[in-house]
């Protein structure tokens, strides 16, 4: 979990900072409506037999759902083509998906899942057979064939079996609060057993046919007929690969997609807002905007002094000055998408006097000279000059040093020499890295260390739920960080068209509830 | 006698430059391959994610043949390429020759209709112009085409976007239609914006070679010796001097094939056309090395035979050039 920033900066030096901002993985991209985290309704009389066009950025390089890196191939594929035990809607709630219906034990070790009746798309019927052979192919340890981040996620199974052929029982060697969600990521999908050809072929159980792949332009999915549930809304749904921003804007307002999924820079929106037949749709992603201070160095070690600068910089115009007015005030490191979300904006709120008061109790009536290091991240740059404004006011007077992400992952991220930086974490449930104490936050609390430790380990997600809320406002009363915004998942829709996901909470793109008017 | 001299010099001519043409194939193949291996970043790594322990990586790396020593990797690659395989590509498992012909149904008729574009614009301007040398006509339409060098493509291609696809929305603003050219309509249509796009650089640049060239042939003694006939100059010009005019701007065309590769990968980017520069820029963002290098090296390969081909052409007609390498 403490990976979470190491990930998306590794892949970022790894590639090129700017690319991978506009593919939308720092991000976590992909998009939903804050506040609202319900799936936007469909309307009853939407025409049935509708092709949506979808424009996204970056092309999956290959089908191979479990073995090949990149968000792109569940973006299309998951809860599409191929489904799990479980699925998570776009609110965050985790419900079945392949497994009609699931219990623990109450140790929390075993769980027994009743397989649907279901089909693949060759034809074949879903037994616990496949469910069998699917997670062994995961954890055979010789194989090479899937990600080793899926192997990891699954790493807590001892063993999955098959009683009957239409259930199925894994045993868990530890609790795993994490494991219901993993199964409704990519490392969780239920393939035929004995598939061979991941890479070109996807013979799922999903509302969606893959239909034509034509390279370089377009994935066309098309309705499964016989699927056993629901059946999609539209026949046919095309992911559109775009890769320039300015191309897949134009290709929304010349009406050649029904969706542009995602929003680079907010800025870009300014053309969508004079259309009548457009709307733009701003949901949730796990992105937390993070103003990181190092709290084992003075003066950021005293609680009073993160308050102050906490209280000195006020969100909701930050939000509108560097993010065009979108994206959430959360006031912790908790997304709405999260079942332990509370909005805890209110707790330290902006107020300037109270800040400059809290600085001369703190023993810095004149305030103190810090340095603000900035990665060439769009939201971190964005927010650097108001943030220097911010805490001027109350006698702060920051230096800002723009850093490279190879330098930062190296001082900062790694050996913690630093004041002030700003990073988003885009990991989900990854509350936990506050828990390292020599993670860059460098915040070393028992108190919090153990509500993470007694989450990990609850025997209920009400009980882990109830723990972490209180790790979060602990987070928040102590001021480790602050929180600027959380990233919205800013979408660009043709107003006939309902049912999208508006907000990003796993890998998945699902579309079988998408239809036009 | 003269004569087998002179058949001689064309063939010992085409054979230098036909060394001249593999040489420099060879050496550019060598750079893109090394270049392409001095970037940060590892392949085996790309492919498995960040997670990916020190065993796969090392598994991976001895699949593909990374642990070879960088020249034994070069000579297996080039020994291949030159007989037509590229391989396959390392992340996507994807015949490179394949999708590269794949998405040359893209880009080669971008780059034709480009310079069908360009020549049916640029020489009756450019005449045009050269007619009225002087005038204030003449001179500004030599102005335009100054300004039509000056202007960045991308630019060109999204201000036509705006217009035409945007504003009045009849014609695409990207994407090629996904059943190719089966549909073919639909295709040109795709088409239209982007070589627009593509030829006005090139009309700009080709109507001054027309311009300078109609010029010289005004200047000319049979010229003057035509219009003696009783030709006005118009007809002179289509009579005599069209040809001798066009000369000049084909072989300039011809060379403008890198230019219209180029200008090819930023259309393509602006247009969201599936050919092989949209692909290029893909598989670099992704660092699909393999593939990268197969595609820069075609591209070049593509570009050194059209230049080849037409120094041959030149060496055939006109002797003089022969002499010079």
């Amino acid at each position: 979990m403490a990976k979470s920033c190491l990930k998306h900066l590794a892949k970022t030096s790894l590639i090129c900072a700017s690319l991978l901002f506009a593919t939308g993985q720092i991000a976590g991209a992909s998009a939903a409506e804050a506040g609202s985290l319900k799936t936007s309704s469909t309307k009853p009389n939407a025409k049935i037999n509708s092709t949506i066009t979808i424009g996204f950025t970056l092309e999956p390089v290959s089908l191979d759902i479990s073995g090949v890196a990149g968000q792109a191939i569940p973006q299309v594929l998951l809860n599409n083509i191929y489904e799990g035990l479980l699925k998570v809607e776009n609110s965050g709630k985790i419900v079945p998906s392949l497994a009609e219906s699931y219990s623990a034990s109450a140790n929390g070790l075993v769980y027994t899942f009743k397989i649907a009746k279901a089909k693949f798309h060759d034809g074949a019927n879903l037994t616990s057979a496949d469910v069998v052979w699917s997670f062994n192919r995961v954890l055979d340890p010789k194989s090479t064939a899937v990600l080793p981040t899926q192997k990891q996620q699954f790493s807590t199974i001892a063993s999955t079996t098959a009683p009957n052929a239409s259930t199925v029982i894994i045993t868990l060697k530890n609790r795993d609060n994490d494991f219901l969600f993993n199964l409704t990521q990519r490392g969780g999908v239920i393939f035929k057993s004995g598939t061979t050809d991941f890479a070109t072929k996807a013979n799922g159980t999903g509302p969606f046919k893959l239909g034509n792949w034509n390279r370089g332009n377009s994935i066309t999915l098309e309705r499964n007929e016989e699927y056993r549930g629901t059946k999609a809304l539209s026949k046919t749904v095309i992911f559109r690969y775009i890769l320039d921003a300015t191309a897949l804007s134009n290709a929304i307002l010349s009406g050649q997609i029904d969706i542009m999924s995602t929003v680079q820079k907010p800025e870009l929106l300014s053309v969508f807002k004079g259309r009548k037949d457009l709307k733009i749709s701003s949901g949730t992603t796990n992105g937390e905007v993070t103003l990181g201070m190092n709290n084992s160095k003075a003066p950021l070690n005293n609680t009073k002094v993160r308050q102050a600068i906490r209280q000195a910089i006020n969100k909701k115009a930050l939000i509108k000055t560097a993010w065009a007015g979108y994206g959430l005030e959360i006031g912790s490191f908790v997304p709405p998408t999260d079942a332990w979300y509370e909005d805890l904006s209110k707790i330290h709120p902006y107020d300037v006097q109270a800040a400059k008061n809290l600085l001369k109790q703190a023993g810095y009536p004149n305030g103190f000279a810090i340095t603000l290091d900035i990665p060439p991240a769009p939201y971190a740059e964005a927010s650097q000059e108001f943030i220097v404004a911010s805490l001027k006011k109350i006698g702060i007077n920051v230096t800002i040093k723009p850093v490279a992400w190879g330098e930062w992952l190296d001082r900062i991220f790694t050996k913690s020499n630093y004041d002030m930086t700003i990073v988003a974490h885009v990991e989900r449930s990854d509350m936990s890295i506050y828990a390292d104490p020599n993670y860059y936050f460098r915040y070393n609390s028992a108190e919090y260390q153990a509500l993470i430790k007694k989450a990990g380990s609850a025997r209920t997600p009400a009980a882990q739920a109830e723990s972490l809320k209180k790790a979060a406002r602990l987070l928040s009363s102590e001021s480790v960080s602050d929180w600027l915004w959380l990233i919205p998942n800013l979408q660009v829709v043709k107003k006939s068209v309902t049912g999208f996901p508006q907000n990003s909470v796993g890998d998945a793109y699902s579309v079988a509830a998408i239809a036009k008017d | 006698m003269r004569k087998t001299d002179s058949l001689q010099n064309l063939i010992w001519y085409l054979a230098r430059r036909f060394t001249l043409f593999v040489g420099s194939l060879v050496a550019a193949s060598a750079l893109v391959f090394l270049l392409l291996r001095m970037l940060p970043g590892d392949l085996a790594q790309a492919k498995l994610g960040i997670e990916a322990s020190p065993e796969a990586l090392a598994q991976t790396r001895t699949e593909f043949g990374l642990n070879d020593s960088l020249i034994l990797q070069f000579v297996k690659w080039l020994g291949n390429a030159l007989s037509g395989d590229l391989g396959v590509s390392m992340l996507t498992g994807a015949n490179i020759a394949q999708e590269i012909v794949n998405k040359a149904t893209v880009t080669l008729p971008l780059i034709g209709l480009a310079s069908v574009l360009a020549l049916v614009f640029a020489i009756p301007l450019g005449m045009y112009s050269a007619l009225n040398f002087r005038r204030r006509k003449g001179i500004g339409i030599a102005a335009i085409s100054q300004l039509g060098i000056a202007i960045p493509t991308f630019w060109v291609g999204v201000i036509l976007v705006t217009i035409f696809s945007v504003k009045f929305q009849i014609l695409p603003s990207g994407g090629f239609p996904d059943a190719g050219w089966s549909s073919w309509s639909g295709c040109l249509e795709s088409l239209v914006l982007p070589a627009i796009t593509l030829a006005l650089g090139q009309i700009a640049m080709l109507m001054r070679f027309a311009r300078s060239a109609t010029i010289e042939v005004l200047q000319q003694d049979y010229f003057r010796t035509a219009r003696s006939t009783g030709l006005t100059r118009g007809q002179a010009l289509r009579v005599h001097g069209v040809r001798n005019s066009l000369v000049p701007v084909v072989s300039v065309l011809g060379m403008q094939i890198a230019t219209l590769i180029v200008g090819a990968i930023i259309v393509e980017h602006v247009f969201a056309l599936p050919g092989i520069g949209q692909m290029l820029l893909q598989d670099v963002s992704i660092r699909d090395y393999t593939k990268v290098q197969g595609t820069v090296a075609a591209t070049t390969a593509a570009v050194f035979f059209v230049s080849f081909l037409i120094d041959a052409l030149l060496g055939f007609l006109n002797p003089k050039s022969r002499a010079s390498l």
